[in-house]
């Protein structure tokens, strides 16, 4: 009996072109389960003091943002197992996605929608991988509109621009994105997104201007609470020149463009702006995360950067959550410094 | 002199030289001592919870009929707490020493198993008694009874008699002692993973877990002739693992990922929130090692055991200090099967005895979310280890 019983859950089961276990099917079953009742647990958290409404607009983002982690998961799941041929792999990111300590918080106490972004950054980056670029870069453009973080991948559509693998009048969805965003954000246009409301919110109970909001980069080793005029803008520039010197050292080099290094190119990038980018806060690393998932499945060499990347995160929602820390930000700031410069290793 | 220390005594097919009897009497002799010096410790969990309920034993009257005691609060299964109530009763000694005896008698029967696990494994008693002498010398085992009082070495030593019986592939001994060792703790299911894998691949049998609800069933048998009701006894693991007494910290001193983020707040829900994660978490393991292709040999059991349980107490909320045990004996029994993995045991004790000196000196020199950084080390390291040989690397893996 033993053996039927454990033949029976590893048979695959054929559907048109899939196949699939009932071992698989339970995994998906399992983990969403465990996924819906780990956000359950935590979604009475409100991470801002409001009114009624406003409590209305976080909970009803909160459930956009669940159904978006869904999405992120699916589409994990697809880019890993097409990029991979291994579709248990593809079954286990989809898992992983699900329960990844800084979506489920993201989602379900934070509330401020950034599924939203990272989504249509992912799929920027699905297109990408499967050598659309340019709808990549329109896709890219949604996100942006969304959130500005969306930016931190525009490095890497730069060099792909210098390779003549995207053309130039795609980048009018970034362009458009971010116009729009800023439109939206000075409320030149009168349209009342949720999450940009919400981010508003936040950012009302922060109580002075920080170059950094408990974002493990390169302020929290330095000091986040001087010279905040000054080098917030000598960081803008730095910042841009950064994204440039990346997109052309990465259109520069002799490696063929395969897809792992594109996925890296594309962490790597998530990860390095927001280091130095000023006004940082702690979720600002979410593209970061989930771009580390998708290198850690592509390159399993690499399966610290998520594992590091992700902690790292979280001590930053903890640090807000909490309203301080168990690990001085510094340290946190440190070992992501180590992942950055691994990824430049790997890179060079 | 040297040709006497290496003369043979030949016992059935085993050969046992002079020099292995000497260092077994004084690995045997020091372990003792060791524990003697440790006897007057008196620790804050004697105090506040043994001996109340010895106390309270001994006015039911002792022995079986102490058993029909009512507690105030009781997390012990009937196995331990007879022990205890036997102690209760007990004209020698003291009840804080009787009680430190009974972990010391266990340290030994866990040591037995250990050297008879490497024994197997090397063919050679030195090698055996070695094991035996560092099992017994092992600061978390070596604290844990003598000096902590404590009793989980009762449960880990069956589970050692388990694992020895895996291993040689004898599953009905196996899941025998591992019902045995259930009886006596819940954190028995630490290692329950192991054993659906081991199904999985074949290894057991389903009918075999039956002996997880029998050996409780037995172990509860004497407190059913004390007058206690099924019920009443059936609900102890459920209570324990409620953590109605532990919800004032998400970690109890234990070096997990709480001790990043903070113990203290979201308590009940970081509580709810980390069961499903590790339900999760084990659920993406298990898929893993049960849906790949691969032969399960003696040293990826031992490797996949302590990952799997150091998943479970890495995210499972409300661990105390002590929860790692069954990782540090593994550990220990792993080196002689894979030399070139020498630093699993001694970064594993060194994670475990930080949460044991904070709770018995009260000392907390190094942070421990630094110790929680090397535990993580430590996972990541089975991690890799298990995926080389899964994918045939047994070269890059090394044992």
């Amino acid at each position: 009996m033993d053996k039927a019983i454990r033949e029976f859950l590893t048979r695959e089961i054929k559907l048109k072109k899939y196949s699939l276990a009932p071992l698989d099917i339970l995994l998906m079953v399992g983990t969403a389960l465990a996924g819906a009742c780990l956000r359950e647990s935590v979604a009475d958290y409100l991470p801002v003091e409001t009114g009624e409404a406003g409590q209305a607009m976080l909970n009803q983002l909160k459930l956009l943002s669940m159904i978006f982690d869904v999405f992120l998961a699916v589409l994990m799941m697809d880019m890993v197992t097409r990029m991979t041929g291994n579709k248990i792999k593809g079954f286990l990111s989809y898992g992983v996605m699900l329960l990844l300590p800084v979506l489920a918080a993201g989602s379900a106490m934070w509330g401020t929608g950034d599924q939203a972004y990272v989504f249509f950054a992912l799929l920027s980056m699905s297109y990408t991988l499967k050598g659309k670029g340019n709808l990549g870069l329109c896709s890219l453009g949604v996100s942006i509109f969304l959130n500005t973080n969306g930016l931190f991948l525009l490095p890497v559509f730069l060099g792909l621009y210098f390779k003549k693998e995207v053309k130039a009048a795609a980048f009018l969805a970034p362009l458009a994105g971010i116009t729009g965003n800023r439109l939206l954000v000075t409320g030149i246009l009168p349209i009342r997104l949720p999450m940009l409301q919400a981010e508003a919110l936040l950012g009302e109970g922060r109580k002075e201007a920080l170059l950094s909001y408990h974002y493990p980069n390169i302020y929290q080793i330095f000091g986040a609470d001087k010279f905040v005029t000054e080098y917030s803008q000598a960081a803008f520039c730095f910042v841009i020149c950064l994204g440039v010197i990346i997109g052309v050292l990465a259109a520069l080099s002799k490696k063929p463009l395969t897809k792992e290094r594109l996925v890296l190119l594309f962490v790597l990038s998530a990860m390095v702006l927001p280091y130095f980018a000023p006004f940082m806060n702690e979720r600002s690393g979410m593209i970061a995360d989930v771009a580390a998932v998708l290198l850690g499945f592509v390159m399993l060499r690499k399966f610290y950067v998520p594992l590091v990347q992700v902690i790292v995160s979280y001590v930053a929602y903890s640090a807000y959550f909490r309203g301080e820390t168990v690990m001085p930000m510094a340290l946190a700031a440190a070992a992501s410094l180590l992942l950055i410069m691994d990824l430049i290793r790997e890179e060079a | 002199m040297e040709s006497g220390l290496l003369k043979e005594i030949r016992i059935k097919k085993i050969r046992i030289r002079v020099l292995d009897i000497l260092l077994f009497l004084l690995f045997t002799a020091s372990a003792v001592f060791m524990r003697y010096a440790l006897r007057n410790v008196v620790a804050g969990d004697y105090k506040m919870f043994f001996e109340p309920w010895v106390a309270t034993l001994r006015e039911a009257g002792g022995g079986i009929k102490g058993l029909a005691a009512d507690f105030e609060y009781v997390d012990y299964t009937t196995p331990y707490l007879f022990i205890l109530s036997c102690i209760s009763i007990c004209p020698f000694l003291n009840t804080l020493l009787l009680m430190k005896m009974v972990s010391v008698f266990f340290d030994f029967v866990a040591a037995f198993a250990v050297m008879a696990i490497v024994y197997d494994r090397k063919k050679s008693v030195t090698y055996g008694v070695i094991a035996y002498g560092i099992f017994l010398m092992a600061p978390t085992i070596l604290t844990n009874g003598a000096m902590w009082a404590q009793c989980d070495i009762i449960f880990t030593s069956f589970i050692l008699w388990s694992v020895y019986f895996l291993l040689k592939d004898k599953p009905v001994p196996a899941m025998a002692f591992y019902g045995v060792a259930f009886a006596f703790k819940l954190q028995t299911l630490f290692l329950a993973p192991l054993y659906v894998i081991l199904w999985m691949k074949g290894k057991v049998k389903l009918k075999h877990f039956l002996f997880l609800p029998l050996m409780y069933f037995i172990g509860i048998i004497p407190s059913l002739i004390a007058g206690k009701s099924l019920w009443e006894l059936i609900s102890v693991y459920f209570f324990q693992a409620n953590g109605a007494m532990d919800i004032y910290a998400l970690s109890h001193k234990f070096p997990n990922v709480y001790q990043l983020i903070g113990t203290d707040t979201f308590l009940f829900e970081y509580a709810d929130a980390g069961i499903w994660l590790t339900l999760g978490a084990l659920m993406l393991l298990l898929y893993t090692f049960a849906r790949l292709e691969y032969e399960l040999d003696h040293v990826m059991l031992l490797r996949m055991g302590m990952f799997l349980t150091m998943t479970v107490v890495f995210f499972l909320p409300h661990m105390h200090e002590r929860y790692a045990i069954l990782v540090d004996v593994l550990a220990i029994i792993y080196v002689f099967f894979d030399k070139k993995g020498f630093y699993v045991p001694i970064i594993t004790l060194l994670c475990s005895f930080a949460g044991y000196t904070i709770y018995l000196a009260g000392t907390n020199i190094v942070p421990l979310y630094i110790y929680t950084i090397l535990f993580l080390f430590l996972m990541a390291d089975h991690a890799v280890f298990l995926y080389k040989r899964i994918r045939g690397e047994k070269e890059e893996a090394h044992g």
